[in-house]
């Protein structure tokens, strides 16, 4: 898995710093923070996830190791969720 | 964490109701019916509603402007020729959909078609377990079993459905057999007694009402679903409860009629402007009935606010308008409310542990 997309055919909106997305295979609502909302946001296309580690690393001032355990494990939560589509 | 299905959408929609953001809408696309149920609440048939392009230009903005969660409504809102555009529009616009409908023209084909958008539940009319039960209340041959076809061509293709039913003095006795028709076709189904006065205020739709009262032996059944959220301990002290706002209507809520007409909620008497003659944005913000609305607080409320289970209840301003043009109880309503409290304490050992197992969130 190096790429990400966002799922084409999944209902969201965008608020801010917080996203809500429903997916209707599941049922179920899921709520964005701020780092998952600007994930959400670079994955309009297929991209990196080296460039989405990159850019939250820039922008938020973290720590590349830990930066990347929590979006790997959102990332995994979210292909579960198959709100996202990786290759 | 950064992803979450609990407290941070709670956290969120109490964000959209503090700072009004219009999360969640009923649009009725039309007022036209091929059923004639005796306890409809429209009345208005008289203006030429919106067009296609109308329609998809208010999707717009309301996309622009927060709103997420959608419930297409009527009057049959497959009467519309061009429903299954408006459809694609409001899916390309990523809005979460709900349809209301009372089924009658959906075939395998249309069922395909709603499958591929997103599509949280198809709502469905149902009054009976069968033909002479269901076309007493529609009044219309052959109705229940395009019905009941319809139901089976979505849950064909994986739509979500769930009946809804309201009950009356023709098939209150008749609930477990709905319950039963549900079951065998594989949805949920939820059932209401208290029908909502028509938009002008008339009573005429009501001559067939059951009272909460004569329902007694059998509310525990029918509002099944209804006691877990009563077993709920409070969690929010009463002197807070009492400076929040009643409802939601205005604040993160708001409806649209066939005619472009914005209200507070889809029973609401007075319009707050009509989004085709004025811009969203304007009447969202400085409309005076939207105020007004806006400030109605539970202590306001007469009685209520003197009330134990005032958490608990269902406090509709519009239905207490309505119904005795007043923010005053209505007798139903109260009925309903302290009958699912004493049966929810009845019940506490049994009710706690579905609040348990609850995992999804019901939108």
């Amino acid at each position: 898995m190096s790429f990400i997309k966002r799922n084409p055919h999944i209902a969201f909106r965008i608020f801010g710093k917080e996203t809500i997305i429903y997916s209707s295979l599941e049922n179920k609502i899921h709520c964005l923070n701020e780092i998952g909302t600007k994930v959400w946001e670079l994955s309009v296309g297929w991209v990196s996830l080296e460039k989405i580690l990159t850019y939250i690393c820039k922008e938020y001032d973290i720590k590349r190791g830990k930066a990347k355990a929590d979006i790997l494990n959102l990332i995994k939560k979210m292909k579960r969720a198959k709100l996202l589509l990786t290759k | 964490m950064i992803m979450d299905t609990n407290s941070l959408y709670e956290r969120f929609l109490k964000r959209c109701n503090k700072e009004d953001i219009p999360f969640r809408c009923i649009f009725e696309l039309t007022f036209k019916c091929n059923l004639r149920c005796y306890h409809c609440y429209n009345n208005d048939f008289t203006t030429q509603p919106l067009s296609t392009k109308q329609i998809k230009d208010i999707l717009d903005v309301l996309a622009f402007h927060g709103t997420f969660f959608i419930i297409f409504t009527g009057g049959e809102v497959f009467m519309r020729e061009d429903i299954f555009d408006i459809l694609e529009h409001a899916n390309h616009k990523k809005f979460a959909i709900t349809i209301f409908t009372n089924g009658t023209l959906i075939d395998d084909k249309k069922a395909k078609q709603i499958s591929s958008y997103n599509i949280a539940e198809v709502c469905i009319s149902i009054y009976g377990p069968n033909s002479p039960t269901h076309e007493k209340i529609t009044r219309r041959k052959g109705s229940f079993e395009r019905t009941i076809n319809a139901v089976r061509f979505l849950t064909k293709y994986k739509v979500r459905v769930r009946l809804k039913t309201s009950l009356s003095k023709d098939n209150f006795n008749l609930y477990a057999d709905i319950k039963k028709l549900a079951g065998d076709l594989g949805v949920r189904c939820q059932f209401n007694h208290i029908t909502a006065p028509m938009r002008n205020g008339s009573e005429q739709n009501r001559y067939n009402d059951i009272s909460t009262k004569a329902l007694s032996r059998h509310l525990a059944k029918i509002y099944e679903e209804d006691l877990s959220y009563f077993a709920q301990n409070d969690t929010e002290p009463l002197e807070d409860l009492l400076e929040r706002n009643v409802c939601k209507g205005g604040h993160s809520t708001f409806s649209i009629d066939p005619y472009g007409r914005l209200y507070p909620c889809l029973l609401a008497p007075y319009s707050a402007g009509n989004i085709c003659e004025e811009s969203f944005e304007k009447i969202w913000r400085d409309s005076s009935v939207l105020k007004q609305w806006r400030n109605i607080k539970f202590k306001d409320i007469p009685i209520c606010n003197r009330c134990k289970l005032i958490s608990k209840c269902a406090v509709c301003p519009v239905n207490r308008f309505l119904e005795n043009k007043s923010l005053e109880p209505e007798k139903e309503a109260c009925d309903l409310t302290y009958f699912l409290h004493e049966e929810s304490k009845r019940k506490k050992h049994l009710i706690k542990r579905e609040v348990c197992d609850g995992k999804t969130f019901a939108c």
